[in-house]
Order: C-alpha cells, then sequence, then structure tokens
C-alpha cells in the first residue's frame, strides 16, 4: 500500500510549520511517500521553492500537490483546505487566496463561510477544487455531531470533491477523535483520509516547531503548557507506519492515493506572456521590437551605426526572438517611454547595460559596443532563466510610474514582488532567548547573546541547546515584505498564476512570491527603482538649464575636484571608503570613474585586486600580460581582472568558452570560496588557459584574484551606469556648487550625509545659505542669486506642506506686514505656528524666536493663551535672548542643521574652559590633515557618518566634521568594541590616533575615543547625530 | 486665604523615596504611628509632613531617624530610601526635600509644580511637560527667569494656577494644611439584660446576627472581606472577658456563610467551655480584613449561587471545615490539573488557603485523555507474558488496550523532560480471581520497559 502526505505545512505558515519546503520535500522522498500536498496557511508561498527542490531531486514518480488552508473568518480555529487537482483549478484556488487576503494587509486573511461558498461556487473551475474541511479538536469532546456538522452547511450546496481530513497523532484521544470523525464524514458526505498534518519534516526539527509556537503565543517554552505537541507526531512518516496508524481504517489510507491519482497539476505548467495588446497592430513583439531599435539607432548613433553596433543587434535580436522576450523588452520601453514622456528621469541599471537594444531603446545610457561590454553577461541562451533589466527613476517620482504601471495593465494583471523577510542573528537571539526564558527586555542581541555565553544560571547543556535553536531559526521567513521595486506582469490576470495580497503600504499589492520564486517558474519581472540622486540631479539640471546629453564631457576641473575626494553629495564616490580611494586612484577620464565605482566593493577588496591595480596605475609595479589576446580584455585595468565580464572574456577568448558557458563560470565563480574549490567551470577554465599558452603564475594570479567575485561586486556594465551619474553629479558640484546644494536639499533623504553636512560643506566652497524666513522661503530651498541658497519651509520640523503652501499663495498677494498679519491671513495650526517660531522664520518681522514663540502661545487655544481683550491691559512682552551656542542648538532642534555655524564653534569655547582639554581646543581636521604621516593627533570632531561593512573584519571607518571641514578615521576592531558605547551614543568626540598619510588622502588611525559632553553639558542636537550604514 | 501665624512654623517632611503609590492602608498605619512626634500630621503622596514646632524640643534629629528606621521596619518598608527636608513652611520643606536647594530661585523650572502642589506632585503629566518644555524654549532654565517677565503677564496666562505658586514661592503657603485623620476600627457591641439569659451558642447566635450583618454592610461598603474577628463576651459576673478569635482560611463576603461558620465555630468553642454565667454584652471587633476580589462586586451570594445552592461556597465550606477538621492548613489541598507533559507533574498541590474559589471548573480537562485517579508516585515495574501482565508475582489476563498516548520529552527542556519517551495504554486486565481492573500503564520506548502508573 502506498501512501501519500495530504497535509504540510512548510515554514511559510508562518511561525507554525518548522521546516522548509525544500526539508519537506527531501524526507518525503527519503520516507518512500508517494507525494505532498503543501497547504500552506493562507498562500501558495513556499510551491515554487519545493517544486525547485523536487526538480532537482529529479524524483520523477513523486507528486508535489498544490493546496493551501483558508481560515473561517466566522468561526474560530476553523478552515477550509483547498487542493488543486489540475492547472484550472489551480488557477481558481489563486484566485480564492486573492479574495481571502484582499483588504487585510497582514496575516494570512481569510474568508466567512458564506462568501467562501460564494466563490467556490462562482469562479471558473472553483468547483473542481478537493476540498478538506477541517475540525477543531475541541468538537469531539461533547460528541454533538449534528451541531458542528452545521458549520459546514454550506458544503452540501457544493459539487467539489471532498474528503474529511483525519489525524492519529497518538493523544490518546484518537480513538474519540476517530468515533466522532466517523460520524462528521457520514454527515459532510466526506470520506475519511488520512493525513499527518505535518508541521515539520522529521523528529529533530521539533525543537523549532516549539520555539515558533512560543514566539506565536508570545510566551516562554515552560509556560506553553499544553499549546505545545506533547510528541513528534505531526512529522512526516513512512507509508509503513501511517498504515500501522490507521489499520481500522484502510480505506481512509486507499485514498490518499485516489486523492494523489485526481492532482496532475505542477508548476511547470504555469506559462505566462507579457501583456501585449498595446503593440501597434499589425507588428508582432518581436517586429515592433525590431522597428523601434531602428528608431532608437538614429537617434543614439546620429552619424549612423558602425559595423559592430549592427552586428550586434543583430545578434541579440535573434537571441531575443529564440528566448521569446521581445515583450519583455517593450514592456520595459513603455514603462520608460512613459517617464520619459513626464520629464521623469531614468536609467537602467545592472546587467542590462550589457544589451545595446536597450541602449538604443532609451532604457540604459551607456553604449555597450563602444564601452566593449559583454551581452551574455545579460542573456544567455544556456542560463535558462529570464534577463532581468533594472531601471532607476527619480525617486520622488517613481510613485507615478508604479501608479501607471498599475493604471494601464490593471491590478489583476500588475503586481510588486514580495521580498521575504527572514530571521536574521539578531532577532533570532531575541526571539530564541525569550522563548528560552532569558531576560531579554530592551538588550540588544549582542548584549543578550553575551548574557547566554556569560551567565552562570544557563547550564552549558542549555546553553548549547540555545545557540542551536539559534543557529537553525535563522533564515526562517518571518512574513512576506515588499520587495524595493520589482514588478511582475501578465497579458493573463496575475491571480490565475500566484495569489495576490495587499502590502502594508497604501495602494500596494504584492503577489505571494518573491524574486527568487520567479526565477525558478520562469517568470519576468521589471524592477522600478528608486534613485534619490536621479532627483537630484533632475532638480539641479532644471536649475542651471541644462539638459542631461549638455554636460560637458571628460571636464578637467570636475576631476581635479574628484581626485581631491572633495565629493561630498556626489553619487556614489561620496562614501568613506570611496573618497579614501580617490586620491590614490586619481581619475582621469570617465573609464577611471567606472573603476573607482566598481573597486571599492566586497569583491574587488577580498580578490585582493586593490593595491595591484593602484600599483599598476601609478607605475610602480610593471603590467604584465602574457599574451597579446589580453590585450584588449585587461589591458585597460592593467592585468586586474576587475570586471566578471573580463573573466568571461578570456574564457571566451582564451580557454573556448560558448559566451553561455561563460556565464555559467561566473554564476560559478560564486561558490569557489565557500567550496574552497574549483568546480567543472573553473578547471575547464585553468586547462584552457595551460592550452592557450598562459603560463601558470599568472593563471594562478588571475584565479586568486577572481575568487574574490564569490563576494558582491559591481558587473562593468552596471559600473559604468553608475559611473555616467557619478560624473554627472560631479560636474554639477564642481561647477554649480549652490544649485547642486539646493538639489540634494530638496531630494532628502538621499545619500551618505546628514543636510546638515551638505549645507556644512557648500560653505566651505563659498556658497551662502541663508535660513528659513516667512517673507523669502518658499516650500523646496531655492536659488537666491547665483551663489546663495534660502531654505525652503520643507526643513521646519512639523511644518505641514499644504497650509505652507497656502500661505505661499497669500504672501504672493501682498507681503506679511507684522505677526497679527501674518496669524490673519495664514491657516496654520498652533502646533505648526509654534515649528515656524522656533525655526527662526520671523526674524523678517523683527521677532526673535523666543519672542515669536511667545506670541504664538499666546494665541487661542495655545498653552499661554490670554482670552478676551485682556491681553491688550498688559504691555508687550519680550523674553531673554538666545546666544550663539543656544541658537545654533536651536536650529538644530527644529531644523537638522544650521546656517549660523557649526556647533564645534561653541563647542571649541567650552572645551576652552577644560583644563584637561584645553591644548586640544585649537586643533581642527584643517590642522590635522596638514601634519606629516605618523603624527600623534587629538581632534575634537562631530561624528557624521559611521561604517562598518561585513568584509572589513570588524574595522569601522568613521568621518568627523568641523568648521573647516571633515577628517576621516579608522578604527581597529578592538578600538571600535572598546567605545562602542561612545560611538553608538555620543555626537562629539576627542580622537586620539597616528596620522596615516597617502598621497592626498589623510585618515586617522583611532586608539582613543573620548565624548566630549562628559566634561561639558550642552544638550545634544537631535539631527547631529551621525548616519550609521 | 492666608491665616497670619504669629509662631514660626517648622516643618519636616519625609519623602518615602517611592514612586509607585504606597498602599493605603500601610501609609496610613505609618502616617498614623506619627503621632507620636506630633499631632500635626499631613499626609501627601507617598510623603508625611510633620510640623515640629512645638515638639521638636522632645527630639533631636537622630534620635528622630533612628525612631522613624523602627517604624518602617514595623511596615516592612526601606527606611534607607527615605529622604528628609526642613523648612520653615511647608512647600520648602518638599523642595528642600526634593530639590536639596536653599535658594529656591535657582532651581530648574520643574520646580514650579512642586510649589504649585508640594502634596501631591511628584511627576510631571503630559500637559505639565508641554509646558516645562515651552519655558525651556523660552530660556527659562531656573524659576528666576520666571521673573525676567511681568508677573501680570503670567497671572494673566495662569490666573489661579500662577496665583498659587507666588503663595507658595513668595509667601509658603502659610494656610492650615489638612491634618491626617485616622480612621475608626470597626466594630460593635451590643448589650442586653441579664435576665434575657444567654448563655449558649444559639441564643448568641441570635444576639450577634444583627451587629454581623451591620458589619458586613460596613465591609462592604469599604470593598473589604472579613479575614480574622474576634468576639468579646462580657458574663454577668466580673470575670475576664470571654475572647473568641475567629481567623477564616478565606476571607469572608458572605453574611449566610459566615453564619454558618460562626455557628459552627461558636458551637464547638461552647462545648468545649461552657460559660459560667449568662452573657451581658457582646462586642465584634475586625482584626483583619483584605481588599475583596473585583469579580464579587455582590456582597451576598450571588443569584446564581443562592438558585443553584452556592456550589462554589460550599466548597470553600468543606475545604474550611477539612481544615479545622485536620488542625493543618498544610494537608487539606486541592488537585489541580496543569498542563504539564509529565503525568506525575500534570496536577498540583493547591493549599487551602491559595485554592481557587470554585474547583469544579477545569478548563483543560479536555486536552488530557481520560488519565487515572490513582497515579502511582514510583511506577511499578510489569512485564507481558504472553496475554498476560505480570505484576509482583500476580499474573492479569489483558482483556483491551486502548487509549494509546505517546509523550515526549521537549528537546530544549534540558533539566526536566529531555530524554522522556512513553507510551501509555490503558488496559483492562483481570486477575486470577477474576476481579477486573483497569490500568493505565506505559512503555518505556529508550529502555523498552513496561511500567504500571496507574489504576482507574
Amino acid at each position: 500500500m502506498e501512501y501519500t502526505e495530504l497535509k504540510a505545512y512548510s515554514y511559510y505558515s508562518f511561525l507554525r510549520g518548522a521546516s522548509s519546503p525544500d526539508a519537506l520535500i527531501q524526507e518525503a522522498l527519503h520516507l518512500g511517500l508517494k507525494g505532498l500536498a503543501l497547504c500552506d496557511l493562507g498562500g501558495v508561498y513556499g510551491l515554487p521553492k519545493a517544486y525547485h527542490a523536487l526538480k532537482e531531486s529529479r524524483a520523477f514518480n513523486f507528486r508535489l500537490i498544490s493546496g493551501s488552508e483558508i481560515p473561517i473568518l466566522d468561526s474560530s480555529s476553523s478552515s477550509l483546505t483547498l487542493i488543486a487537482p489540475h492547472r484550472r483549478a489551480y488557477g481558481a484556488m489563486c484566485r480564492i487566496l486573492t479574495k481571502s487576503h484582499e483588504g487585510i494587509a497582514k496575516g494570512v486573511g481569510g474568508l466567512t463561510r458564506a462568501r467562501l461558498g460564494e466563490l467556490l461556487q462562482s469562479e471558473p473551475f472553483a468547483d473542481e477544487l478537493i476540498l478538506f474541511p477541517e475540525w477543531q479538536e475541541a468538537w469531539f469532546q461533547d460528541r454533538e455531531v449534528s451541531s458542528h456538522a452545521s458549520l459546514w452547511e454550506m458544503l452540501r450546496d457544493l459539487k467539489n470533491p471532498r474528503y474529511l481530513p483525519l489525524t492519529r497523532t497518538l493523544d490518546g484521544l484518537d480513538l474519540e477523535r476517530s468515533e466522532f470523525a466517523k460520524g462528521l464524514s457520514e454527515v459532510l458526505q466526506a470520506p475519511l483520509v488520512a493525513t499527518q498534518g505535518a508541521l515539520f519534516s522529521d523528529k529533530k526539527a521539533q525543537i523549532l516547531q516549539d520555539t515558533l509556537t512560543s514566539i506565536r503565543e508570545g510566551l516562554p517554552l515552560k509556560d506553553l503548557g499544553l499549546k505545545l505537541k506533547r510528541n513528534s507526531e505531526r512529522r512526516l512518516k513512512r507509508p509503513e507506519e501511517m498504515i500501522r496508524l490507521f489499520s481500522d481504517l484502510p480505506d481512509a489510507i486507499y485514498r490518499t492515493e485516489e486523492v494523489r491519482e485526481r492532482c496532475t497539476f505542477s508548476l511547470s505548467e504555469l506559462r505566462y506572456h507579457y501583456p501585449s495588446e498595446w503593440i501597434p497592430k499589425p507588428h508582432t513583439a518581436q517586429s515592433y521590437l525590431e522597428s523601434l531599435c531602428e528608431e532608437g539607432m538614429k537617434i543614439r548613433y546620429p552619424k549612423g551605426a558602425s559595423d559592430a553596433v549592427l552586428k550586434q543587434i543583430q545578434h541579440e535580436l535573434s537571441l531575443i526572438k529564440e528566448l521569446n522576450f521581445a515583450d519583455y523588452f517593450l514592456t520595459v520601453y513603455d514603462i520608460v517611454a512613459f517617464a520619459r514622456s513626464q520629464k521623469i528621469l531614468c536609467q537602467g541599471r545592472g546587467s542590462a547595460a550589457n544589451s545595446v537594444i536597450c541602449y538604443v531603446l532609451g532604457i540604459t545610457a551607456i553604449d555597450p559596443v563602444r564601452m566593449n561590454l559583454l551581452f551574455e553577461r545579460f542573456i544567455s541562451v544556456e542560463r535558462g532563466e529570464p534577463p532581468d533589466i533594472d531601471v532607476d527613476f527619480e525617486h520622488e517620482r517613481r510613485e507615478e510610474v508604479i501608479q501607471y504601471i498599475y493604471q494601464k495593465y490593471g491590478r489583476d494583471r500588475a503586481a510588486m514582488v514580495s521580498a521575504v523577510v527572514t530571521y536574521r542573528a539578531r532577532s533570532a537571539i531575541r526571539e530564541v532567548a525569550k522563548a528560552f526564558s532569558l531576560p531579554v527586555g530592551t538588550l540588544s542581541a549582542r548584549k543578550v547573546q553575551n548574557e547566554l555565553m556569560s551567565s552562570s544560571e544557563v547550564s552549558e547543556a542549555k546553553r548549547n541547546k540555545i545557540v542551536e535553536v539559534i543557529d537553525a531559526i535563522e533564515g526562517f521567513p518571518r512574513h512576506l515584505s515588499i520587495h524595493s521595486g520589482g514588478f511582475t506582469l501578465s497579458s493573463e490576470p496575475l491571480d490565475t498564476i500566484v495569489p495576490i495580497e495587499p502590502a502594508t503600504m497604501e495602494n500596494r499589492t504584492i503577489v505571494q512570491w518573491d524574486k527568487y520564486d520567479l526565477d525558478i517558474l520562469g517568470l519576468l519581472k521589471i524592477d522600478v527603482l528608486a534613485l534619490g540622486m536621479l532627483s537630484a540631479i533632475r532638480k539641479n539640471l532644471d536649475l542651471v538649464g541644462l539638459e542631461l546629453h549638455q554636460v560637458p564631457g571628460e571636464d578637467s576641473r570636475t576631476y581635479d575636484m574628484i581626485c581631491k575626494a572633495d565629493t561630498i553629495g556626489v553619487f556614489q564616490i561620496e562614501s568613506r571608503a570611496q573618497m579614501s580611494m580617490l586620491p590614490r586612484l586619481r581619475p582621469r577620464t570617465f573609464y577611471d570613474l567606472v573603476v573607482e565605482v566598481a573597486l571599492v566593493r566586497p569583491g574587488p577588496i577580498v580578490g585582493n585586486m586593490v593595491h595591484p591595480y593602484l600599483k599598476r596605475r601609478r607605475g610602480e609595479l610593471p603590467v604584465y600580460l602574457p599574451d597579446p589576446r589580453l590585450v584588449p580584455i585587461l589591458g585597460r585595468t592593467y592585468g586586474v581582472p576587475i570586471f566578471q565580464e573580463q573573466v568571461m572574456k578570456m574564457a571566451v577568448t582564451l580557454a573556448g568558452f560558448s559566451p553561455g558557458e561563460a556565464d555559467k563560470l561566473r554564476r560559478a565563480i560564486g561558490a569557489w570560496r565557500s567550496k574552497g574549490s574549483m568546480d567543472e567551470m573553473g578547471l575547464k577554465l585553468q586547462k584552457g588557459l595551460k592550452v592557450a599558452g598562459i603560463p601558470d603564475a599568472f593563471a594562478a594570479q588571475i584565479f586568486e584574484q577572481i575568487k574574490g567575485f564569490s563576494e558582491y561586486g559591481f558587473p562593468e556594465s552596471h559600473a559604468a551606469s553608475f559611473a555616467l551619474l557619478t560624473y554627472v553629479s560631479s560636474y554639477l558640484k564642481c561647477h554649480y556648487p549652490a544649485a547642486f546644494l539646493c538639489s540634494l536639499l530638496n531630494s532628502q533623504p538621499m545619500g551618505f550625509y546628514s543636510p546638515h553636512s551638505l549645507v556644512d560643506d557648500a560653505k566651505r566652497h563659498g556658497v551662502n545659505v541663508l535660513p528659513v524666513s516667512i517673507g523669502e522661503s518658499m516650500w523646496d530651498c531655492t536659488m537666491d542669486g547665483v551663489n546663495t541658497v534660502r531654505l525652503g519651509l520643507r526643513y521646519v520640523r512639523g511644518l505641514r506642506e499644504t497650509a505652507s503652501r497656502a500661505m505661499l499663495d497669500e504672501r504672493r498677494q501682498s507681503a506679511f506686514v507684522s505677526f497679527q498679519d501674518f496669524i490673519s491671513r495664514t491657516s496654520f495650526d498652533l502646533r505648526s505656528l509654534r515649528a515656524l517660531a522656533m525655526s527662526g522664520a520671523f526674524a523678517g518681522l523683527r521677532l526673535s524666536v523666543r519672542d515669536a514663540l511667545f506670541q504664538v502661545l499666546s494665541l487661542h487655544g495655545g498653552l499661554f493663551a490670554v482670552e478676551g481683550a485682556q491681553a491688550e491691559l498688559f504691555p508687550e512682552v519680550r523674553m531673554p535672548k538666545m546666544n550663539f551656542e543656544e541658537e545654533v542648538i536651536q536650529d538644530y532642534q527644529s531644523q537638522g542643521l544650521s546656517t549660523r555655524g557649526h556647533p564645534m564653534k561653541f563647542l571649541r569655547e567650552k572645551i576652552l574652559a577644560i583644563p584637561r582639554m584645553r591644548k586640544y581646543a585649537s586643533s581642527t581636521t584643517k590642522t590635522v590633515k596638514a601634519m606629516s604621516h605618523g603624527s600623534l593627533v587629538t581632534v575634537p570632531g562631530l561624528s557624521v557618518v559611521i561604517q562598518r561593512p561585513p568584509t572589513a573584519k570588524g574595522t569601522a571607518f568613521a568621518t568627523i566634521e568641523d568648521e573647516d571641514g571633515v577628517l576621516d578615521l579608522i578604527l581597529h576592531r578592538e578600538v571600535f568594541e572598546t567605545y562602542r558605547d561612545v560611538i553608538r551614543d555620543e555626537a562629539f568626540f576627542l580622537v586620539k590616533g597616528v596620522l596615516q598619510r597617502d598621497g592626498y588622502a589623510a585618515q586617522v588611525v583611532v586608539k582613543r575615543l573620548d565624548p566630549i559632553f562628559s566634561e561639558i553639558e550642552v544638550p545634544i542636537a537631535p539631527g547631529a547625530h551621525a548616519r550609521r550604514y | 486665604m492666608r491665616i497670619q501665624e504669629e509662631s514660626v512654623q517648622e516643618w519636616w517632611c519625609i519623602d518615602l523615596g517611592q514612586s509607585e503609590l504606597f498602599e493605603k492602608e500601610v501609609f496610613d498605619r505609618l502616617t498614623e504611628s506619627f503621632y507620636r512626634f506630633t499631632p500635626d500630621v499631613v499626609q501627601g503622596r507617598n510623603r508625611i509632613f510633620l510640623e515640629m514646632s512645638r515638639t521638636k524640643h522632645l527630639f533631636n534629629l537622630n534620635g528622630f531617624m533612628r525612631r522613624a528606621e523602627a517604624l518602617a521596619r514595623r511596615e516592612e518598608l526601606d527606611a534607607s530610601l527615605w529622604r528628609f527636608g526642613i523648612a520653615d513652611t511647608l512647600p520648602k520643606a518638599w523642595i528642600q526635600t526634593r530639590w536639596r536647594a536653599r535658594e529656591a530661585r535657582l532651581l530648574p523650572v520643574e520646580a514650579y509644580f512642586d510649589f504649585i502642589d508640594p502634596l501631591q506632585h511628584f511627576e510631571l503629566n503630559r500637559s505639565m511637560r508641554e509646558r516645562l518644555s515651552v519655558f525651556q524654549s523660552l530660556g527659562m532654565k531656573n524659576l528666576e527667569y520666571l521673573f525676567t517677565v511681568p508677573k501680570t503677564a503670567w497671572l494673566v496666562r495662569f490666573g489661579e494656577e500662577f496665583d498659587s505658586f507666588l503663595e507658595s514661592f513668595e509667601f509658603g503657603a502659610r494656610f492650615p494644611w489638612n491634618r491626617f485623620v485616622p480612621s475608626v476600627g470597626l466594630q460593635e457591641k451590643t448589650r442586653w439584660n441579664a435576665e434575657e439569659y444567654v448563655i449558649d451558642a444559639e441564643s448568641l447566635i441570635f444576639r450577634l446576627k444583627p451587629m454581623l450583618d451591620r458589619m458586613c454592610e460596613r465591609l462592604y461598603s469599604l470593598r473589604r472581606a472579613l479575614k480574622k474577628v474576634e468576639i468579646i463576651l462580657k458574663l454577668d459576673r466580673p470575670v475576664p472577658d470571654r475572647r473568641i478569635e475567629l481567623n477564616f482560611a478565606f476571607p469572608q463576603t458572605s453574611r449566610s456563610l459566615l453564619l454558618k461558620l460562626l455557628r459552627e465555630r461558636l458551637g464547638r468553642e461552647m462545648d468545649r467551655n461552657p460559660l459560667s454565667d449568662p452573657i451581658v454584652e457582646a462586642e465584634i471587633q475586625v482584626k483583619e480584613a483584605v481588599k475583596r476580589d473585583h469579580e464579587n462586586t455582590r456582597f451576598a451570594f450571588s443569584e446564581r449561587d443562592e438558585i443553584e445552592g452556592g456550589q462554589s461556597e460550599r466548597w470553600v465550606e468543606l475545604l474550611s471545615y477539612l481544615g479545622l477538621k485536620l488542625e493543618s492548613q498544610g494537608q487539606v489541598f486541592q488537585a489541580e490539573t496543569t498542563e504539564h507533559l509529565l503525568p506525575e507533574k500534570s496536577w498540583k498541590k493547591v493549599l487551602l488557603s491559595d485554592a481557587k474559589v470554585d474547583a469544579s471548573l477545569d478548563s483543560i480537562s479536555h486536552l488530557y485523555a481520560k488519565r487515572p485517579i490513582q497515579l502511582f508516585s514510583e511506577p511499578i515495574p510489569i512485564f507481558r507474558v504472553g496475554p498476560y501482565l505480570k505484576q509482583n508475582q500476580e499474573l492479569f489476563r489483558i482483556c483491551e488496550f486502548s487509549q494509546e498516548e505517546h509523550l515526549e520529552g521537549y528537546a530544549w527542556d534540558v533539566e526536566e523532560t529531555q530524554g522522556f519517551d512513553r507510551t501509555y495504554y490503558r488496559v483492562k486486565v483481570k486477575s486470577q480471581e477474576g476481579h477486573l481492573q483497569d490500568w493505565w500503564i506505559y512503555k518505556d520506548e529508550l529502555l523498552g520497559k513496561l511500567k504500571l502508573h496507574g489504576v482507574y
């Protein structure tokens, strides 16, 4: 006799199932089951992964059955499991699941009994779904079958095949349960079917299931009592065991086979097409794409395309035709065309920039032929996966693009891709510690972990158990979230392919699968991403009256500025690590920028490519290329393979790989480091290089370097796309610093630096920044002359935009002449007025911050309100005046920045008053930078950025700022650990360390950090804290 | 209205150093105990003020502190947390205690609220915080700054509140503060003629009932339940009063039940020690009354209980009776089912004093298969011999196996249940004499041994 488990829950039944879909499939195969129905609660989240696991295992006789359990909203703890026997019924199940989530942003969704019955009758093919009405354990206590059966009265009107699931969990109640089930089965006319309702794959996973129950119930394990399963019977079991358990009900076992036979649906049947109804007749998708390419070529190559371009286009078009991707390219083109029509700046990124078709269609901005890029990095026949086009849009206007997609294709055909939020180490530590009754409270995960490891109250055995569970639970899904920009579209209703559910964010719907699931099933997705710098560039270009293509190329002043690492606010090269690299690499051409952008990434750093590249570039090491065929491949990067594309080209040119194989090689490299050895592809490359006559030493060095690609790195095409924005933003900063600042301030939040750092940097470049004023400021920051920026009302914390805009309209009629005039003509509420007063915006009306605040508080409804005419009986009240320090602090509190000065300016005066610190008062970032290599330095400053990249082995990089500029700090692991609390809690430090100098680059290797506020009592200004990455 | 006093006052403030409010009874008792220092005692929020100008010469500060510490110990309080302050006015004494500052003008603006309400102010509420933040925004770091603005500007804005502040700040609010008055203990007394001849329990109960009813009413209004009561009986002869103390295992709220208990205990007392003379006066004093359960909002039996016979009250009565009978509360317990995996730990002893009022409601029993009433603390080894189970050299024929129950220890519970793996069966067996027995046996899955764990 054979057995199929008809109800298994993976860990996508969030906080209920304790095994991955993969583990369930593996175990089911191991136990010799004939099939398994994955019936996660409220969705089909785990199906693609189970399908993938099955495909990988090549078990062709095993059947993965698609199902899902829908909670019944009007009966607590009751639910109906749906099983899809074929493709059409699967579509119906997805639609019903979609409906079960409508209006419920979080959780497993659910339907009322009546609504579910209605849907099972009305949805096409829903009547072919197999139903398992679930029943509550408590029902059989009173043995009143008829009263409970009435709850499933809706089944009477349905034609669906149905079975009553019966579990044998050896809890001592199996006989009573079975007796009750027999009665219920008769009444419902649903024959009994055996199932274990598997919550986990094997016995070992029970501890995880218990822990998940603890997390779900919010109670420690020891307090859960019988909420925990009293044995591990809810696991997958061997057919023999099931047969023994149901020896009195053999038919219940036979019926599992009956159901299995009925269920022929496989996810491989899912086929879909991109919407193409908008393609003009009589074009096919391919012909329309070809015609658009021709038109695009005229724009991109006004002097005519070269043979290389034409050849490349033909190659790409034929490949697209072969793989049937024309619809996909057209959809992306359509979205980009919409953005262009709305003057929304956009640009393709990632491997799409390898495609000349993407370039001529205007999706990407880099000419891959001129840049000698490699198309197979984007699409290859061998890969068998859909291409991935990521397009960046102005972050403030991306919503318009998203709404366009929803509008054009409909919410039934367009939805965003989900992202599965999983347990990370930190969350796992806290949650598991709570489950094991450790005192967690508000302690950080690190402190909980320390407590766990050092506590004498926790036995060694228990400690090991906790660590074991933490490790196991890491990576478990917690909930679904929304992908940053992934969209999937379909010509048919999408909800027949995958259920759609509302995301927490308003007006967003997501499919139940993430991007990996889409890849598994070969479904296409488009990434509609948001990029703050595009908004800033668009605004900047508008301010200076330029178009993107009018930005002059290869401007030497711009490169001078970049070489000095004067790049605060510039795209990509403003990070602490990039800024320290700039004076060493000294970019002078666009391609240098491409390399700069790509070089400071974990891949090249781990692959030890940085120093060889820099030394060869500076001429300190000779460039050695043993074969002339390597010159076009590695020549531009001085013989160092910085990009994956270079390795692919080497493989094709020297080792006889096909382009597709080269792409496979690229993917395989990722696993070399973790495996510790090369795979088949690597060996082939090694052999190929040897045959090509490449010396062993050179090949070995190349191999060492390309192992770094297992870490994150940029493809050359992506680096080139980003470098373009880097160049444009650098050019704008160099030639239009005021407009550049204005655009950045109007595009916040974005970038590495807080607005106050951007303002201070601009001021050091001679830009005048004027404070907020009710008489002058607009909502956004504005240019007040060529070199002056006026802060906008948007920077006043707590001010509402609508009321502000109404005030601006009123001001256009006539200027405000007094506070009373302002109050009488505007509609701000007291809160907004208070915010305005605190920002100093009434200075133009000769009211200081405090006087204005007093006036606002004295208005009707205010804290100091004087009712009636009494106020007139008393003289005007003047408040104490603020000093410089108070003004700066007030600015920070009100706007997060100050136009008056840097807080270090007044702090320096305070430092002078402390004997222990007095001698450091005159030390500034500027004086420190002027010192020689190896000098011991002590300098106070405001912490503005702290980075601790995972690949830096615990080293942190920070930047401090004062009125003279910024200074980079390096904090090695021990120093960082010693001063962790200071770094976390304090805004102002006194830094002691050793100055390191490499050309223009200067940074301090920190030995000691002291908080300045421990000596000086100054309120910490909110907004003056460092941004942490 | 301010009363001008000629004599100089001296206010001592004791702040009990605790943010949560004290239980009123404890705090009242403590406050009352300070009467030994002065009759002018004022109670605030977790703080006590003593006007000591007339009695301070009787104490030195050290002696006062030591005695205060003794009073704290009596109430099981930690006097090391207490803070003291002395000033010529009550508000200043509080300011001195809280802020330890001589110069009031330099106090932070927050002290504004201490001056307004020295008795009750403790922490800032939302509106106070908002006000304070505004003061600070206006650059008013301490109270002195408040006076940089004309007082009239504040008076017109804050009116009475600012007036109170000024009164307190500038004049010390020398008005008569509400003195603490301790509550009177609960007692009922009644006299009658000796001719009425009350000498046994029954006739005494008859006399006591109206008093008991009144007392219950008073307790009810105070939301208290009776825990301990003393009955003092005066006899028609100059002999010491007969004092009978009744300590109830459960706080009582029900008049009828109380009467039953009283009848039983007085009856026993009178049986053991009969009265020599008639009683002429009876007094009932409440010695201890505890806070009443919130759910028990009705004083007497609920209607349901009245109709259904007061099942829960009778349960309590039974437990009380058993407690009396066995004369040791530790021997009377209620076995309550608990949600524990191990059968031997799936119930717990609940001592008489902690037992639930109504033990009949067991909300979790349905989660278990039926368990035997008798459970052996040490399971007895048994062996299977063909169709028989052998226990202690005796063979029992197996008639029926049922109710398979598999219990496995939790992998996470390394200290208690890990390694536990048993499969239980309910087995009907017949002894050689033909007696049928219903056993609960298990097979230890790790050791492969059978054991008898209980009998149905």
